[in-house]
């Protein structure tokens, strides 16, 4: 009884003038942790939101953000005009599409299977090895596939040709970039994505299954009716960050798996912000693309949150 | 809870300094505050006043992608390069890209992280790099150097020597520059004629290739004949030097130079126009620009061209070259890559000269240009710059008789002795040079000739004797007297586009369109009819930004005058 009435005394409830920075006192240690990931966001993110001034701004390099002369909404009205603006868009959605459809249920099929697997050592060596590819640079998967999807040294011609086949362009051919760019993403991204699933699949409470089993579910019966139904907010949250950045098809692997063959549908918003304005020095031009998306994305994540929350009760906020 | 404060604090102590160093990292200036950065103000020439130089580093760029293949492996220490510090007292760091130029240059520019001193190229002040440096150069970014080139009578020999009139007048002395100069040529002939340097942009096939195929190079000068060669390549089952099958035709790093394979289409052009039915035509409209394309998409179609000629980068490329890779290759010699490599371990596959290819006048298509250079690899400095006297002494030293003999001789007694007033190699020197080119980088004698000198030519100052010459030199030299220079004495039809009044409007019409990237999709377009309509379209949009009309009023204005050239 002492015991607890000593901790009783180290926690006091603070009181209400000072209740917010006694309990950011008492969890002091908790938010030193977050301090270095608050102040990069700081730093990096929104220090230089200050920036996006810059669309709206016939941009000096001598009179700086601030002091250039306005120009209103002069680029955002050029970029809905380009003549790119369409087949740019298209891209971007398509590809963004593409990889929710396939790359999204990915890691939860794979948490499925790997949860389905009883021997732990098994199932150990398995995540690793598909959480390994996660961690491995765009820049390295690409130059990889270049080298073995070659026409000239490539490990997969040399093949067909030894088998009397024509050697194939493979990061050259519009009709396979969709494909390339698919299967290159999920084989990179799966054992990662699949963690946050394989945590909550580990919250389920194993007696519902038991109870499952008693009344005669199989495999299956359970898989639907007890794991997936569990599995729903965090697929729902999941799905809900997934669509707000439906217009961020991947920049670096996109950029770096672009050919002049394959312009036509690997042009995404990102690689023409890139464009437009690292390359041609259209700054302010450049940055409006980079605030329509933005403002996209945003009006995206609004509108996916509430209809989660309407439909199904999950939600961000 | 002692401990625990402790460990709070020690956390912190770490996390603030990582995080600010980390700041400090992303925050570059481009050398600029370099601890031993002295600083001067601009009416202090250092030498001049004192017997000792005064000490100073400055940055420099290379801003050429591959740019840092001339740096010497001691930047610092090399013998060329303490020379010039103890004349100079001018210590240079320099760093180089592997990416694009322009992609550089607007970073740079836009980040305010300009080098002290930037080398960059400078073809033309209405289009790509040129572009940008002249907004930076307009937008405060470069330094006005004005003031400063009477002191430098050598650097000013540079802004005035070897650039072509109509170039000088309307691009580097454009009004809107207001009379300031921001830019020192390099690279540039001294004035006469024989010194406009010969690059030998051409056609190379390997020799033994050929050999075996029993074709004479100079037999193939049209684009037919150079379509059978490529197929004959194609079905000769020729290898590289690891066994496997050769691509029978390629470029350098990103399409360079793919040009070189429709060269039967081109004439001795100096302006935008060409004179077609005895009408002007702006050059992306020309009709030649439609069998260009379609005979580049049978080279690709029918597997002659490498398919990643477009996507190769400088490494990959030079992989190909070096490994005999390449049965045909469109671009420079390139013997500096090649005489240690390919042509060290396997001789017979040196690649020889084909043709030359004849344009469509059945002339040879050669290198064209006016007594002057129009565009040119240019040095400019930071606006920035702590001490524009360091950095224009040391230009200016190694643009003077005795720098240019440092730069491309080295030291007297140990490189070089002079004979009868002129630099010979010491034998021995000359044979490891020759043996090794390497050697001759790391002694400080490749940096300063390609991106420091101009208003100069060292074969016409130091004309070298047969016995002088190194088995590659003389081969350049006959690639060269097989590809004369066209000199064309006119003012390029170029310039006469800003006089006409909708100019701007059309720049920025077409600012940023890139006619290239259009004319690669073309190649790589599903049918020919697909290809034609993206150059058809790439073509509207050049006649929706007025060209047609721009075009009249060339002409015209062409028509006023007699100096005009197209």
């Amino acid at each position: 009884m002492i015991v607890n009435e000593a901790k009783v005394e180290v926690m006091p409830i603070p009181k209400k003038k000072s209740q917010t920075w006694s309990r950011v006192w008492s969890f002091r240690h908790a938010y030193l942790f977050m301090l270095p990931a608050v102040i990069w966001y700081l730093v990096f993110s929104y220090y230089p939101m200050y920036g996006v001034l810059i669309a709206f701004k016939d941009f000096k390099y001598n009179l700086g953000i601030m002091g250039s002369p306005w120009e209103g909404l002069r680029y955002f009205k050029q970029f809905l005009n380009d003549s790119s603006f369409y087949s740019v868009l298209k891209n971007t959605l398509s590809i963004s599409g593409l990889k929710l459809l396939f790359g999204f249920p990915a890691p939860l099929v794979l948490a499925l299977m790997l949860n389905a697997v009883m021997r732990s050592k098994i199932k150990r060596i398995f995540q690793t090895i598909s959480y390994l590819p996660h961690f491995v640079s765009w820049v390295v998967v690409v130059t990889l596939m270049q080298k073995i999807l070659s026409p000239n040294v490539g490990l997969v011609n040399d093949i067909r040709e030894k088998m009397g086949l024509d050697s194939i362009f493979f990061m050259g051919m519009p009709s396979l970039f969709y494909p390339l760019v698919i299967t290159s993403d999920i084989w990179k991204g799966i054992g990662w994505g699949s963690i946050i699933y394989l945590a909550a699949l580990t919250n389920i409470d194993p007696h519902l299954y038991e109870a499952a089993e008693m009344d005669g579910a199989g495999r299956w019966s359970k898989l639907f009716k007890i794991t997936l139904p569990t599995l729903v907010p965090t697929i729902g949250i999941l799905l809900i960050f997934s669509l707000s950045g439906i217009l961020n098809a991947g920049f670096d692997q996109i950029w770096l798996m672009q050919t002049p063959a394959t312009l036509s549908v690997s042009e995404i918003l990102d690689t023409y912000v890139l464009k437009t304005g690292i390359q041609q020095g259209q700054f302010a031009y450049s940055t409006a693309i980079g605030l329509f998306k933005s403002a996209i994305s945003l009006i995206l994540i609004i509108t996916v949150n509430k209809i989660a929350k309407k439909v199904s009760d999950v939600s961000l906020w | 809870m002692r401990k625990t404060r402790l460990k709070g604090s020690i956390g912190l102590a770490v996390a603030i300094p990582v995080l600010a160093l980390s700041m400090t990292a992303c925050s570059g200036n481009g050398g600029n505050n370099e601890p031993n950065a002295t600083a001067g103000n601009a009416t202090n020439t250092g030498q001049k006043e004192t017997d000792a130089p005064k000490q100073v580093t400055l940055s420099f760029l290379s801003a050429w992608n591959g740019g840092g293949a001339g740096f010497p492996q001691d930047q610092v220490n090399n013998p060329v390069a303490k020379a010039i510090r103890e004349k100079t007292g001018v210590t240079l760091k320099m760093e180089s890209i592997t990416t694009s130029e322009v992609e550089k240059l607007n970073t740079m520019f836009a980040s305010g992280t300009v080098p002290d001193i930037v080398n960059a190229p400078y073809w033309s002040t209405t289009g790509g790099e040129g572009q940008v440096i002249k907004k930076a150069a307009l937008e405060g970014q470069l330094l006005d150097l004005t003031p400063y080139l009477d002191k430098y009578p050598n650097v000013k020999r540079l802004v005035t020597t070897g650039i072509a009139k109509d170039f000088a007048e309307f691009d580097m002395n454009s009004p809107d520059l207001e009379g300031k100069q921001y830019i020192i040529p390099t690279e540039t002939p001294d004035g006469s004629i024989e010194s406009i340097h010969n690059w030998n942009y051409g056609l190379f096939a390997r020799g033994d290739i050929l050999k075996a195929l029993n074709v004479n190079a100079a037999d193939i000068d049209t684009q037919e004949e150079l379509y059978d060669l490529l197929e004959k390549i194609k079905n000769g089952n020729f290898k590289d030097i690891s066994g496997k099958p050769v691509i029978p035709a390629g470029t350098m790093h990103n399409g360079w130079d793919s040009s070189q394979f429709t060269k039967g289409w081109t004439g001795y052009n100096i302006s935008d126009f060409r004179e077609e039915d005895g009408k002007l035509t702006f050059w992306a409209l020309s009709k030649d620009e439609e069998d260009k394309m379609l005979y580049m998409r049978k080279l690709i179609k029918d597997g002659l061209f490498d398919l990643e000629a477009f996507s190769n980068t400088d490494t990959t490329a030079k992989e190909k070259l070096t490994t005999g890779k390449l049965a045909v290759f469109g671009a420079q010699p390139l013997l500096l890559d090649l005489q240690k490599t390919l042509y060290k371990t396997n001789p017979e596959m040196q690649y020889e000269l084909l043709g030359p290819m004849k344009n469509k006048n059945g002339e040879i298509a050669t290198q064209v240009e006016k007594p002057g250079r129009s565009g040119f690899p240019a040095i400019f400095l930071s606006a920035k710059i702590k001490d524009p006297d360091a950095a224009l002494r040391y230009l200016d030293f190694v643009n003077s008789d005795e720098g240019r003999l440092l730069a491309y001789w080295g030291i007297e007694g140990k490189n070089y002795t002079m004979v009868d007033g002129k630099p010979q190699w010491i034998p021995d020197v000359k044979k490891q040079f020759d043996e090794n080119p390497d050697l001759k980088r790391d002694e400080g004698l490749n940096f300063l000739p390609g991106r420091f000198i101009g208003a100069f030519s060292d074969t016409v100052t130091w004309p070298k004797t047969d016995d002088q010459k190194t088995q590659w030199d003389k081969l350049e030299e006959s690639f060269s007297a097989k590809m004369p220079i066209k000199i064309i004495d006119k003012v390029s039809a170029t310039y006469l586009e800003r006089e006409w009044p909708k100019y701007q409007q059309y720049r920025d019409k077409i600012g940023g369109f890139d006619f290239n990237a259009e004319l690669q999709k073309a190649y790589f377009a599903k049918s020919d009819e697909e290809a034609l309509k993206i150059l058809h379209n790439a073509q509207e949009k050049f006649k929706d930004a007025g060209v047609e009309e721009m075009t009249e009023f060339v002409a015209q204005k062409a028509a006023e005058r007699d100096d005009i050239g197209y």
